[in-house]
C-alpha cells in the first residue's frame, strides 16, 4: 500500500494542481456556457452587440499591431545591440506592463494632451505603451537565447543588419507571435481604459449588466458567449505557435556574448530606445504632477485598507499559484501526460476576457452555501488563481526544462519518492525561478482590476478598484496620489524581488 | 595564407591565448590539437574576426585583418567559411536557402548539393534531415561562399564511427579539390592525422609545438605532447 502510494505521488500531485485549475477556472467557464441558454439568446439577437464586439476586436488588433511595431525592434535592440544603458532602458520601458493600464490613461490625462486622448486613437496609444513591453521582453529574451554560432555562421557572409533580419528575427518570431497573442487578449479584456476614455467596449457592456441600473446576470452570461468563442480561437493560435516546441528552447540561457555592433547607427538606435523608455514612464510623471497639488495631504482619508486589500489576496494567490505552478510546470517540462491539458486550460482562462471569468465566478460562488467564500477575501484569491495560473506555471516550466532530468533521476534510483525529490532536488535547484514566478504572479494580481471589479467583497476593494471608482467623483490630486501609491507598491515589490533574487544567486 | 603573429587574447583579466604565432600555407591543412579549454576555439574566433586579439596581428592573404586590439576587416569581408561544432544550421531555412544565404545561386547550388550527397534534399529543413545529412549541409554552406580559407571546429565530434569514416573521406576529397588553406580544430590526434599536413599542439592557451606527426613523434617538445601521442596509440 505504502509503495503503491509512493509510486502514485507524482500523479496525485498533478491531479491536485489540475483540481485547483479546474475548480477556479473551468468551473466558472462551464457555468457561463451552461447558464447562457437558460436566459435565452435575445441579447445577441440584434446587430449592436456584434458590432460592438467587432469594434473591440478591431481596437485590440490595432493595439497588437502597434505593440509589435514598437516591441519587436525594441526587443531586438535592447536584447542584443550595443545600446548604452540598455538594461535601465528596458526596465523603464517595462514598468507600465506591471501597472493597471487605466493609471497610464490617467497619467496622460494629467499631462498636456490632445483631445484625441478621449477617442479610439487615444485608447490605442495608451494601451500600446501599456502592453508593448510584453512583446519587447519576450523578443529580447528570445534573441538572447539564440545559439551564438547561428549568428556567427551568418556573419561570415552577411553584414549585421542582414543577419538580424534573415536569421535572428525569424528564429525569434514565435516569441513575437506569443507576445502579440497576449497583447490582443489583454487589450480585448481591458475595462479601465475604455471606461475612463469613454470608449464603448464589449467587456464594459458585460460589466454594465452586473452594475446597478442594468443589473441582469443572465444577460451578462449570454453576452459573454461570443467572448468565449474569441478566447477559443486565441487558444488555438497559441497551441499552433507552441506546437512541438520544447520549453527549453524558449530559453533563459544567458551565455555571455558580444553585443551586436550597430556601427554608425548606434547613436540613432540609442536615441530611439531611450525615447521609447522615457515615453513609457511619462504618465507616471503626469500622476506625480497632479498628486503634488495637495493630493498626498489628503491621502490618509481615502486610502483606507486599500493597500492591505491589494497585498494580502495578491500574496495568498501568488503563493497558491507558485505551488500549483511548481507541480504543473515540472510536469510540462518533463512532458508528463495530462500536463498539456491543464496548461491549455490555464492559457484559456488567461486569454478569456476577465469579464467572462467574473460572470462565471459570480454564478458559481454567489450562493448561500458558499457565502463564507464569496463574502471574504477568498473570492479574490479564487479570481486571481483562475486568471493567472498560467504565468508561474510557464515560468517554472521554462526554468526546469533548462536543467537535466538526470539530476532528479539520480535521486529516484536512490529510492527517493516524488515529494522528496521535489523538496530536496527540484526546489533547491530552482529556488530563484520559484521566487521569480511568485513575484510575477504577485505583481499581476496586484495590478488586476478587470477580474476583481466584478465581485470584490464589500470593504475589501483592492486599491485598483478604489482608484477607478474614486476617479469619477474624487479630487484629481487624491486620485493621482492613490495611483502613485499603486505604482510604489509595484515598484517596491519588483525591487524587493530583485534584491531577493540577487541574494539567491549568491 | 593565414598568418598569426604574437596573438594574445585576455578576457576578464584572464589570458586565454598567449603569444601564438604560426602560419597556414596556401594549400595546407593545419590541425590545432589540444584538450578542452586550451584556447583552440578562441583561436578560430580570432581568425574569423569575432574576437579582436589583445596583442598581435592576423593576416589573411597578405592583408592585415586584425591588429593590436582591433578588428580591421569585419567577419563578412574576410571571405572565410567555417563548419561549426554544433553545425549552427538555421532551423527556419531549407538546405537550398542555407546555400543561397552564403551567396551560392542557381546551378551552383544544385552542383554543391550533388557534391556533398544531398541532391534532391534542397527543400528540406534541418529538422527533416539525419545527423550525417546535417553535417553535409554545414560543409556545403561553408563551401558555397567560395571562401579564401576554410575553418573546421571539431567537425566530427558528434558522429558515430561509420559516419566519421564517411565524412573523413568526403572532407579529404573536397579539400583536395578546393586546395584551400584549412584550419582544423580537434581534440583527436587520429582525426588530425587523417586530414592534416601539420599539427599544432596547444595547451593552456600556448602553442606548445608545431610540425608533422612524424616530427612530433620524433622530437616531442614537452611531456604533454608525449602523452598526447601516446594516447593516439
Amino acid at each position: 500500500m505504502g509503495r503503491a502510494l509512493k509510486r502514485a505521488e507524482e500523479h496525485l500531485a498533478l491531479a491536485g494542481a489540475g483540481f485547483v485549475i479546474c475548480a477556479t477556472a473551468l468551473l466558472p467557464l462551464v457555468a457561463v456556457v451552461a447558464g447562457a441558454p437558460l436566459s435565452g439568446f435575445a441579447p445577441l439577437a440584434s446587430a449592436s452587440p456584434w458590432l460592438l464586439l467587432l469594434r473591440s476586436c478591431a481596437l485590440a488588433a490595432a493595439v497588437t499591431a502597434c505593440a509589435l511595431l514598437l516591441g519587436v525592434p525594441l526587443g531586438m535592440l535592447l536584447g542584443r545591440a550595443n545600446i548604452p544603458g540598455k538594461r535601465a532602458a528596458l526596465l523603464l520601458h517595462a514598468l507600465p506592463a506591471f501597472l493597471p493600464p487605466f493609471l497610464l490613461a490617467l497619467g496622460w490625462f494629467y499631462l498636456p494632451h490632445p483631445d484625441a486622448l478621449f477617442s479610439s486613437v487615444g485608447a490605442i496609444g495608451v494601451e500600446t505603451f501599456a502592453f508593448a513591453p510584453i512583446v519587447t521582453a519576450l523578443v529580447a529574451l528570445a534573441v538572447q537565447a539564440i545559439d551564438p554560432s547561428m549568428e556567427e555562421a551568418g556573419r561570415l557572409s552577411a553584414p549585421p543588419w542582414k543577419v538580424a533580419v534573415r536569421i535572428v528575427l525569424p528564429v525569434a518570431w514565435p516569441a513575437a507571435a506569443l507576445g502579440a497573442l497576449l497583447v490582443f487578449a489583454l487589450s480585448l479584456s481591458e475595462l479601465g481604459v475604455p471606461m475612463f476614455l469613454r470608449i464603448r467596449a464589449y467587456p464594459a457592456a458585460v460589466f454594465s449588466r452586473l452594475g446597478a441600473i442594468d443589473y441582469s446576470p443572465g444577460e451578462a452570461a449570454v453576452l459573454a458567449m461570443p467572448l468565449i468563442a474569441v478566447a477559443l480561437a486565441l487558444l488555438a493560435v497559441e497551441r499552433s505557435i507552441g506546437a512541438g516546441r520544447s520549453f527549453a528552447v524558449l530559453g533563459l540561457r544567458s551565455e555571455e556574448r558580444a553585443a551586436l555592433n550597430l556601427g554608425r547607427f548606434r547613436w540613432t538606435a540609442t536615441v530611439i530606445c531611450w525615447a521609447a523608455a522615457v515615453a513609457s514612464v511619462l504618465p507616471i510623471a503626469g500622476l506625480a504632477r497632479m498628486a503634488l497639488r495637495g493630493g498626498f495631504a489628503q491621502i490618509g482619508d481615502w486610502l483606507g485598507a486599500g493597500i492591505g486589500n491589494s497585498v494580502v489576496p495578491a500574496a495568498l494567490a501568488a503563493t497558491l499559484l507558485t505551488a500549483v505552478g511548481l507541480i504543473l510546470g515540472r510536469s510540462m517540462a518533463r512532458g508528463r501526460p495530462g500536463s498539456g491539458w491543464f496548461d491549455a486550460l490555464a492559457v484559456f482562462a488567461f486569454v478569456t476576457p476577465a469579464a467572462v471569468l467574473g460572470v462565471g465566478i459570480i454564478d458559481v460562488w454567489n450562493r448561500p452555501a458558499t457565502h463564507a467564500v464569496y463574502r471574504t477575501v477568498a473570492i479574490l484569491v479564487i479570481g486571481f488563481a483562475a486568471r493567472y495560473a498560467v504565468i508561474p506555471a510557464r515560468a517554472i516550466a521554462v526554468a526546469i526544462a533548462q536543467g537535466s532530468p538526470h539530476l532528479e533521476e539520480a535521486a529516484a534510483v536512490q529510492g527517493a519518492g516524488f515529494f522528496l525529490r521535489l523538496r530536496r532536488i527540484v526546489v533547491p535547484l530552482h529556488g530563484r525561478a520559484l521566487l521569480g514566478a511568485w513575484l510575477l504572479a504577485f505583481v499581476f494580481c496586484l495590478r488586476d482590476l478587470e477580474t476583481v471589479i466584478l465581485f470584490y467583497p464589500p470593504g475589501s476593494a483592492p486599491l485598483t478598484v478604489r482608484i477607478l471608482t474614486l476617479e469619477a467623483n474624487g479630487a484629481p490630486p487624491v486620485v493621482a496620489a492613490l495611483s502613485l501609491v499603486q505604482c510604489g507598491m509595484v515598484a517596491a515589490a519588483i525591487a524587493a524581488g530583485a534584491v531577493a533574487l540577487a541574494g539567491a544567486r549568491r | 595564407m593565414i598568418e598569426l603573429q604574437g596573438v594574445s587574447v585576455s578576457m576578464h583579466s584572464h589570458e586565454i591565448l598567449h603569444h601564438v604565432t604560426f602560419s597556414v600555407g596556401a594549400e595546407e591543412v593545419l590541425a590545432i590539437v589540444g584538450p578542452s579549454g586550451s584556447g583552440k576555439s578562441t583561436l578560430l574566433r580570432v581568425v574569423l574576426g569575432f574576437i579582436a586579439p589583445s596583442h598581435g596581428s592576423v593576416d589573411i592573404g597578405g592583408v592585415r585583418v586584425s591588429n593590436e586590439g582591433r578588428v580591421v576587416v569585419h567577419p563578412e569581408e574576410r571571405h572565410l567559411a567555417m563548419v561549426f561544432q554544433d553545425l549552427a544550421l538555421w532551423p527556419h531555412m531549407t538546405v537550398r536557402e542555407h546555400l543561397q544565404f552564403a551567396h551560392a545561386a542557381g546551378p551552383r547550388t544544385e552542383m554543391l548539393l550533388q557534391r556533398v550527397g544531398l541532391a534532391g534534399k534542397g527543400d528540406r529543413r534541418p529538422s527533416q534531415l539525419s545527423g550525417g545529412e546535417r553535417q553535409r549541409v554545414a560543409l556545403a554552406r561553408a563551401l558555397a561562399a567560395d571562401p579564401r580559407a576554410l575553418l573546421l571546429d571539431e567537425p566530427l565530434s558528434n558522429v558515430d564511427v561509420l559516419l566519421r569514416r564517411e565524412l573523413i573521406a568526403l572532407l579529404r576529397e573536397v579539400l583536395a579539390e578546393r586546395q584551400l588553406p584549412v584550419l582544423l580544430v580537434t581534440h583527436d590526434l587520429r582525426e588530425a592525422g587523417a586530414l592534416a599536413d601539420r599539427v599544432a599542439v596547444m595547451d593552456a592557451g600556448r602553442l606548445v609545438q608545431i610540425g608533422t606527426i612524424a616530427e612530433l613523434q620524433a622530437r616531442p617538445a614537452t611531456r604533454f605532447v608525449e602523452a598526447l601521442l601516446a594516447d593516439r596509440g
